[in-house]
């Protein structure tokens, strides 16, 4: 519910309330709407868009009319040739257009890293609230665990699951579960396992932060005073309040994701053949004094991308302390 | 006082009898205990209010908590109309805690903050209703699963075992570095630890052994826990559908239920359903709060101090709401306060704890007219009164500070800070005596105290 169908809600309440004693503290239901982190600014709606457009390249890259494929060569001779009003971000290296490519890249580098952040919050999440929940001896193991997993260098990490699961390389297929997958995508497939158990045990303490708090507040104890089982108390009573503070934390991960997903490709780890912000970075690296254009192209579109889903993260987690301060 | 013994509890049959309670809390791996709760007794007729007081930390609230079993108590027994409930199944206790409810300090804590008023209100029938439809074997088979790791994970042995077999497994590591470290390299600059190394060796293998137990049962309950949980959602498909094909009709009963129960504290049913509880104040969330103890209806309601977080005027409203309830529908209440003059005013018994045992038990207004054990008498006289002629110094006040609960002073518990102490209380544990009054009757006064205050000492 927002602020503004609070304070319609609250408004006709007043009146209505026979006992004149409710009339005086009644007063703080709707006065929070003043305050200036509740309001949705232009920013707000900048980014919205930005995410709009990104989420529309990811999906419709390729039915874009007049937009060339990332493979597509404009120039033969003028290759790296600045921007222009008919290439945006100029030519690449290999004569490819930089702005196409910085769209169709969004597909691979916002989905391996939204997909890594979703399971990130799953693992986490499972490890963070179980172990916040439980107490004693579960929480010694798990936070054990988390400390484990926070100590492994996370590149090495990732290095070797992907080198070892999905090595590059061939071009038969290899198996992923129960299917036979091509290798690009059984390397694509491992990428955003290895970021997942990167981004789960910060996660997991943030989780389990926050569970210590709220399992301790009254209403779980009313829940238990009248029998209600352990997994209903966790998905009733802590998940709703415990999820709002994880997801503010995990959109801020996504952006650590991106580029790590980049590092990793950087490292010939992976889906090299890909289009990705992070691989086009690497393409550009070595002309950065002479030709910026080609590295600008996808930091614009990371940066961007990045800096609309940290802003929204933070009022995401505005919106939602306003309604705790209430409380 | 210190007072244990029973000779209080009444013939008659109570609501609810409470024999020897002692809840004991483990502090550390060292073996002490928190004594929060030591032998306490008390029982509740129908239609009364037993007022519970005594200064923080005294137990109180834990006293409450542990007849709602969250956690239940180490030692003694809780009778509801007769009916032990310790040794019941989870359904039956489930059943009983329908009938035994409780409210708590925090209004507004005592809410989710997440959840609309309908839906807070009525969780204690949702939840009884779910119970009504049986769930799958995988559901059973998880949940034995999972109380069984909990349970093993938290065995003392479990956690002896895996310091132990850690500790071995570590010298051993130490041994084998440090001898491997200290050898001389050979000509490919290769290090042997010759016999140092080989003892490490060992002594990690049976820090392995040792740990061995521990990590074969975790991994295959780890394992079975998981394909368990995997088979979960398919196998509860069935109970799923049916409870979705039940809801509507279960909403739409469960809708005026709810309204009466609101409108019964007093809250506009129609408007406040939908909202959240943020939009609601602190007076307003404790009546949500009566409310929603109200709709199992109950016949004793545990108020943990219910209005020591209220606006006085607001204080004012529960506790009248409290009466009038207790009026219409004969619940008995069991009041834990600090505020002497709200338990005076609304308590037809009165108990006194401190340190976990019970002082003194009897009517309010023999209690506060002629208390009889020197800590009552201080409680007593630290109620602050509206007169700007008395000056506070005068006051009977006790020094020092409550002793540690993890080594409860020997004796009797109040020794440390009661000014009337004597060598006796140090040796022998006060008996709660019957001081005044006949045995069962509202008169009844009795004391736990070798040295309980006369008539001279009131004057």
């Amino acid at each position: 519910m927002s602020a503004v169908e609070m304070s319609e809600s609250g408004g006709p309440m007043v009146p209505q309330v026979v006992d004149p004693i409710e009339l005086i503290d009644d007063g703080n239901a709707s006065s929070n709407d003043g305050y200036q982190g509740n309001q949705k600014g232009f920013f707000f709606w900048a980014a919205i868009a930005w995410l709009i457009f990104i989420v529309i390249c990811v999906l419709a890259a390729d039915w874009i009319p007049g937009l060339p494929g990332p493979e597509e060569r404009i120039a033969d001779r003028d290759i790296r040739e600045g921007p222009s009003a008919a290439h945006w971000f100029g030519l690449n290296n290999r004569g490819h257009d930089v702005f196409a490519r910085s769209i169709h890249g969004a597909r691979i580098s916002m989905g391996v890293a939204l997909v890594a952040t979703i399971g990130g919050i799953v693992i986490g999440g499972t490890i963070g609230v179980l172990a916040g929940f439980y107490r004693r001896g579960i929480d010694a193991t798990l936070t054990a665990l988390i400390n484990i997993m926070l100590a492994v260098p996370g590149l090495v990490l990732a290095l070797t699951l992907v080198g070892f699961f999905a090595p590059s390389g061939g071009f038969e297929d290899q198996r992923f579960l129960f299917f036979d997958v091509a290798p690009t995508t059984n390397a694509t497939i491992w990428a955003t396992i290895a970021l997942s158990i990167l981004a789960a045990p910060s996660i997991a303490r943030v989780a389990r932060a926050q569970t210590l708090v709220w399992s301790d507040r009254e209403f779980v104890l009313a829940s238990r005073t009248i029998g209600t089982r352990n997994m209903r108390i966790i998905f009733r009573d802590l998940l709703p309040n415990v999820l709002p503070a994880m997801v503010s934390f995990a959109l801020i991960g996504i952006a650590v994701l991106v580029v790590v997903q980049a590092t990793l490709a950087f490292f010939g780890v992976g889906d090299v053949t890909a289009t990705t912000w992070g691989g086009d970075i690497n393409i550009g690296r070595d002309r950065l004094d002479s030709e910026p254009h080609m590295v600008l192209g996808p930091s614009l579109f990371m940066f961007l991308t990045v800096l609309s889903l940290n802003y929204l993260a933070d009022k995401f987690t505005q919106f939602n302390s306003v309604r705790e301060a209430g409380v | 006082m210190a007072g244990s013994g029973s000779v209080h509890l009444r013939e008659r049959d109570s609501v609810l009898r409470v024999e020897h309670l002692t809840v004991e809390f483990p502090v550390g791996t060292s073996g002490a205990k928190v004594h929060a709760v030591s032998d306490v007794s008390f029982d509740i007729m129908k239609g009364e209010t037993l007022g519970v007081v005594g200064e923080s930390g005294c137990g109180k609230s834990t006293t409450g908590k542990a007849i709602m079993r969250v956690p239940p108590p180490t030692k003694g027994s809780v009778l509801l109309e007769g009916q032990d409930l310790e040794g019941l199944s989870a359904n039956e206790l489930r059943e009983v805690r329908g009938r035994l409810q409780m409210i708590f300090q925090d209004p507004i804590s005592s809410l989710n903050p997440r959840r609309t008023i309908r839906d807070i209100v009525a969780e204690p029938l949702t939840v009884q209703w779910l119970e009504g439809f049986p769930r799958s074997p995988v559901s059973t088979a998880w949940r034995r699963l999972t109380s069984a790791m909990t349970a093993g994970a938290r065995h003392p042995i479990a956690g002896r075992l895996a310091r132990v077999g850690l500790l071995i497994f570590f010298i051993g590591f130490l041994l084998f570095v440090a001898s491997t470290a200290l050898a001389d390299p050979d000509d490919f600059g290769r290090r042997d630890g010759g016999g140092g190394a080989s003892l490490g060796e060992w002594i990690m293998t049976a820090g392995g052994v040792v740990l061995l137990p521990l990590i074969v049962v975790g991994a295959v309950g780890a394992v079975l826990w998981a394909v368990l949980v995997l088979l979960m959602p398919l196998a509860s498909l069935p109970r799923t559908l049916k409870i979705r094909s039940q809801q509507k009709a279960f909403d739409a009963e469960t809708e005026t239920r709810v309204a009466a129960a609101l409108e019964e504290v007093g809250i506009p049913a129609d408007l406040s359903m939908p909202k959240m509880p943020h939009e609601f104040s602190g007076g307003q969330a404790q009546r949500i709060s009566i409310a929603r103890a109200l709709i199992l209806e109950p016949e004793v309601i545990i108020c943990d101090e219910p209005v020591s977080a209220l606006d006085v005027s607001v204080q004012a409203q529960v506790l009248n709401l409290l009466e009038d309830l207790k009026a219409k529908y004969g619940i008995s209440l069991m009041f834990i306060a600090h505020d002497l003059a709200v338990v005076k005013n609304i308590s037809d018994r009165v108990v006194v704890m401190y340190l976990g045992k019970t002082c003194e038990v009897a009517a309010p207004d023999a209690l506060y007219a002629a208390p009889r054990h020197p800590y009552t008498q201080v409680l007593m006289s630290a109620i602050p009164v509206p007169d700007p002629l008395i000056d506070p110094r005068s006051a009977r006040v006790i020094s020092g500070e409550l002793p540690s609960p993890i080594t409860p002073p020997s004796g009797c518990r109040f020794r440390t800070r009661c000014p009337r102490a004597t060598e006796l209380c140090t040796r022998a544990e006060p008996v709660m005596t019957l001081a005044a009054g006949s045995p069962g009757e509202s008169d009844a006064h009795y004391v736990a105290c070798h040295h309980p205050l006369t008539e001279e000492d009131w004057s």
